[in-house]
């Protein structure tokens, strides 16, 4: 069309585009450069029984932790769904929280209920003999999938209970009235229209279990459970193995990415009904034998979400007496935390202070780059809001170890490494962040109609009026929800924390994962509590703002 | 507030395959319709005018200001859209009040514009209401208010009763045509309803396909339509193909139809064939001494009268006969034949036959 060259570059995308260059496309260069470097030079790594084994233990594990992670959410989609019953929003509000909650404290709420001396135990004892042998959970294959289960179910809950809820009234009514009988209508009607979310849901959690890393990497207990995530971080940290772990990690991205493929193109197909013709059907009381079941489902499934968040809350409130003492109520924890007398607490105040700080810039960067990108996408619609779409999309497939050890081969040159280490740090959340980001702006910016903005110029406002009058105080909620969700990724954010950070830099998720490993399990709750309330209070936020477009 | 003139000067906008060409002006202080169906460029037309689209060549004219290359918030127009496009952080009075303080108006003055025209539209009571509380037919008050607000040289309404039951559509109708009067603002609408075509304009523009094909008072389009497109746009119509001409024993000449022959006006320059006969449901009679025969088809009762619609016997593709029985009448059966007489000059012969 008309216009030189100069005209045709979308100038208010530059910025964005730019950081997106930089912060995750340039590191995975790296990755790849390396991994082509290290297949060219014979090492046969992919023909390796070593090799085997880990893909297969990775694929074991998350086709496993998928097919839990379905069944067990199902019947709870059902029933939030279809179904009325007091609570039902807390349920459904409650699903959310490991949208929120870091796998870190996944992992320490799961050793406090399910270890060795954890609550399951001491519960188990309690009824029957003492000194019985305690049930051995953790650290195996059964540890990280239920683990998995617990994190990933929701997914499940939340995608098909959205569908079971706007599910017409007038499909099942023209089936039953054509002849079918309840069961056969549902078969022939509605699960048709089920299996769009669920199978997206299945997708997604795969995608999730396959990139695991603190769960796998504490649960499993060890070399023998380990997976292409795990394996590439002990290369890199302990072996050094940079040319292993770059062509691990590129096997690794290259299915994620197929799977993410896979995902973005079920999800889509996922109807977004027109309530204001579509009426929905009235909900089922739950009584009778629905409640009965109700009632079975439930226990485990709030036992499952409440026991491990509960338990890191009540341990940060008891020590051990003495060095070998039982447990008793006592106030260490904090006042170790709060500047006590011990030499940790300077550390443990540092790590609370930076991570605030982190998820505060996080929280900036991801919005700014997540709502310039949206917001051209929505003005231009088409090929480029496509290929902006799917870039925002792509740090999902990218596990933020493989972002980190990309970041570690580019700037391990360059002089002043511990500050570049922590801008790596940094930009490798912002990526983690920003598909979320993006999902949450980007639904915003697509429903809201440009004959608004048309309607504000013809008012007299200038572009710059209609911008600070219209357009930003119409995107406040996508805007503070997507900064409070960013913010609340960076604070649990483990992952590129431990390859990233620089010796001294603790950020609360690697405090708590030090003291895990220092079996400071008390002292690791009373930190975990601290992160859980700032998580908690994420979540109250989101939850204020009602649908997030998550 | 005074109208002043909208001029089209040469204008053409292209997008894709579309095409839009238009050389025309909207008079002072009229209320103009354009009518055309869906697709006919009719919403572009707005949409250039406005601002928020640019034409790929010619003028646009606001009186004798050009604003051809001005944006949107330059020129003063006021825009109603079909979907209200109200700003729904701003409650009531915050949207009317938007436009004159964006024009430099203190809040006080602006509150005071605002309350001038929320009493003209009946919104007074609504004042501190969010638009997502209102009804449609409030929200389309609104929007009118907003517009007006800034006090426009030129009013553009797209489609703004569309998305409102019936008999709020008329009565929005009356109100916007008062108010129109009351101010004197040049306005523009557009439309594919007839029927509120007829009743606002005080002149009727039809498009199709990106051009207007004829603009003048709706009485005038009603009775003498150019071709057949604005024929058949507005209102039921007969039409019949013209077989040939001849001239008769009393020396009129005949065009000769499926129906029978009937007699061209002399005020008219009948087309040569392929050409077709059209005329109106209220000039066909029925009458036994009739020249024209059809079978009646089917019987429609509208409340009043019944709607005929005939079919000559060995019909021309398209050839069809509109007529309104009165209600005295039974209605007649149905699949007989009918004897027809047309009141004398109510004819018009256009080129072309009938799709």
């Amino acid at each position: 069309m008309n216009g030189g060259i100069l005209r045709r570059i979308p100038w208010s995308l530059a910025a964005p585009a730019f950081f997106f260059a930089a912060a995750f496309a340039a590191p995975l260069v790296f990755v790849a450069v390396r991994a082509a470097g290290a297949f060219r030079n014979g090492a046969e790594i992919l023909g390796s029984p070593y090799f085997r084994g880990v893909l297969a233990v990775t694929v074991k594990q998350a086709v496993l932790s998928t097919v839990f992670s379905v069944l067990f959410g199902l019947p709870g989609a059902y029933f939030i769904g279809r179904c009325r019953f007091p609570g039902r929003n807390l349920l459904k509000s409650l699903s959310t929280v490991p949208f929120v909650l870091p796998p870190v404290l996944a992992v320490l709420g799961f050793i406090l209920v399910f270890g060795n001396s954890g609550a399951l135990n001491g519960f188990r004892d309690l009824l029957t003999s003492q000194n019985a042998e305690p049930w051995k959970i953790l650290y195996s294959l059964k540890a990280v999938v239920m683990a998995h289960v617990f994190y990933n179910f929701p997914i499940t809950l939340r995608l098909a209970g959205d569908a079971w809820a706007s599910l017409p009234q007038s499909t099942v009514r023209a089936a039953r009235s054509a002849g079918a009988k309840p069961f056969r209508a549902f078969l022939t009607v509605d699960l048709p229209m089920l299996t769009p979310s669920v199978a997206t849901a299945a997708v997604i959690t795969f995608l999730y279990c396959f990139l695991s890393f603190a769960i796998v990497l504490v649960l499993g207990g060890g070399p023998e459970l380990t997976t292409l995530e795990v394996e590439v971080y002990r290369l890199v940290k302990y072996k050094l193995d940079f040319d292993g772990a770059s062509a691990l990690a590129a096997v690794e991205t290259l299915i994620a990415s197929c799977l993410l493929i896979v995902y973005g193109l079920l999800s889509s197909k996922i109807a977004v009904r027109d309530d204001s013709i579509n009426v929905r059907r009235n909900p089922l009381p739950l009584r009778g034998f629905r409640g009965f079941a109700a009632a079975v489902y439930a226990l485990p499934a709030l036992l499952l979400l409440a026991a491990p968040i509960a338990a890191i809350i009540i341990n940060s409130f008891l020590s051990h007496t003495g060095w070998t003492g039982s447990l008793g109520f006592s106030l260490k924890n904090w006042k170790n935390l709060f500047g006590g007398a011990g030499p940790g607490s300077a550390v443990l105040l540092g790590a609370v202070f930076r991570s605030l700080l982190l998820g505060a810039a996080v929280s900036v960067l991801s919005v700014a780059t997540a709502a310039s990108a949206a917001r051209y996408s929505a003005q231009r619609k088409g090929k480029a809001a496509g290929i902006i779409g799917i870039s925002a999309a792509a740090p999902m497939a990218v596990s933020s170890i493989i972002l980190g050890l990309g970041y570690l081969l580019a700037l391990n040159r360059l002089p002043n490494f511990a500050f570049a280490r922590k801008a790596a740090l940094l930009c490798a959340q912002v990526a983690v962040a920003l598909p979320f980001s993006y999902r949450i702006l980007s639904a915003h910016f697509k429903s809201s109609s440009q004959r608004i903005l048309q309607a504000a110029k013809s008012c007299g406002a200038s572009s710059l009026r209609v911008f600070f009058t219209i357009e930003l105080p119409m995107a406040k909620r996508a805007l503070l929800t997507s900064a409070v969700f960013s913010f609340a990724l960076s604070a649990g954010e483990l992952n590129a924390a431990v390859i990233l950070a620089p010796s001294g830099f603790t950020t609360i998720p690697v405090a708590i994962y030090q003291m895990i490993g220092a079996y400071d399990i008390q002292g690791a709750c009373a930190l975990g509590t601290l992160l859980i309330l700032l998580c908690a209070s994420a979540f109250f936020i989101l939850d204020r703002m009602g649908e997030t477009g998550l | 507030m005074k109208g002043s003139r909208l001029t089209f000067e040469e204008i053409t906008f292209r997008r894709g395959s579309f095409r839009l060409e238009a050389n025309t002006y909207f008079n002072e202080g009229k209320f103009t319709v354009v009518l055309g169906p869906s697709g006919s460029g009719k919403t572009t037309m707005l949409d250039l005018a406005a601002g928020f689209l640019l034409p790929s060549g010619g003028r646009i004219l606001e009186g004798e200001r050009d604003v051809t290359r001005l944006p949107p918030e330059r020129r003063s127009v006021g825009v109603v859209f079909q979907d209200y496009a109200l700003f729904p952080h701003l409650n009531v009075r915050g949207n009317i009040a938007y436009g004159p303080k964006a024009r430099g108006l203190s809040r006080r003055e602006a509150a005071a514009v605002a309350n001038r025209f929320m009493e003209m539209t009946h919104l007074a009571h609504l004042a501190e209401r969010n638009p997502s509380s209102l009804s449609g037919g409030e929200r389309q008050r609104v929007a009118l208010a907003r517009a007006l607000a800034i006090e426009p040289d030129i009013l553009l309404l797209d489609e703004p009763f569309s998305s409102l039951d019936a008999s709020l559509r008329v009565s929005l109708r009356r109100d916007v045509k008062r108010i129109q009067e009351e101010t004197g603002v040049t306005s523009i609408l557009v439309t594919h309803d007839q029927d509120e075509a007829l009743s606002l304009a005080d002149d009727l523009a039809i498009m199709n396909n990106g051009r207007i094909i004829q603009q003048s008072a709706p009485s005038e389009l009603w009775k003498n339509p150019k071709d057949l497109f604005t024929a058949q746009f507005l209102g039921r119509t007969s039409r019949l193909s013209v077989k040939r001409y001849e001239i008769n024993e009393n020396r009129t000449l005949m065009a000769h139809t499926a129906a029978g022959p009937i007699p061209v006006p002399a005020d008219i320059d009948p087309p040569p064939p392929p050409a077709t006969v059209i005329f109106r449901p209220e000039d066909l009679i029925r009458d036994e001494k009739g020249d024209l025969t059809a079978i009646l088809e089917r019987c429609e009762y509208a409340g009043g009268s019944w709607k005929g619609h005939l079919v000559p016997r060995e019909a021309h593709p398209g050839d069809v006969l509109e007529i309104d029985f009165p209600r005295a009448d039974n209605p007649p059966p149905v699949k007989k034949s009918i004897k027809l007489r047309l009141s004398r000059g109510a004819v018009r012969i256009l080129p072309g036959t009938w799709t």
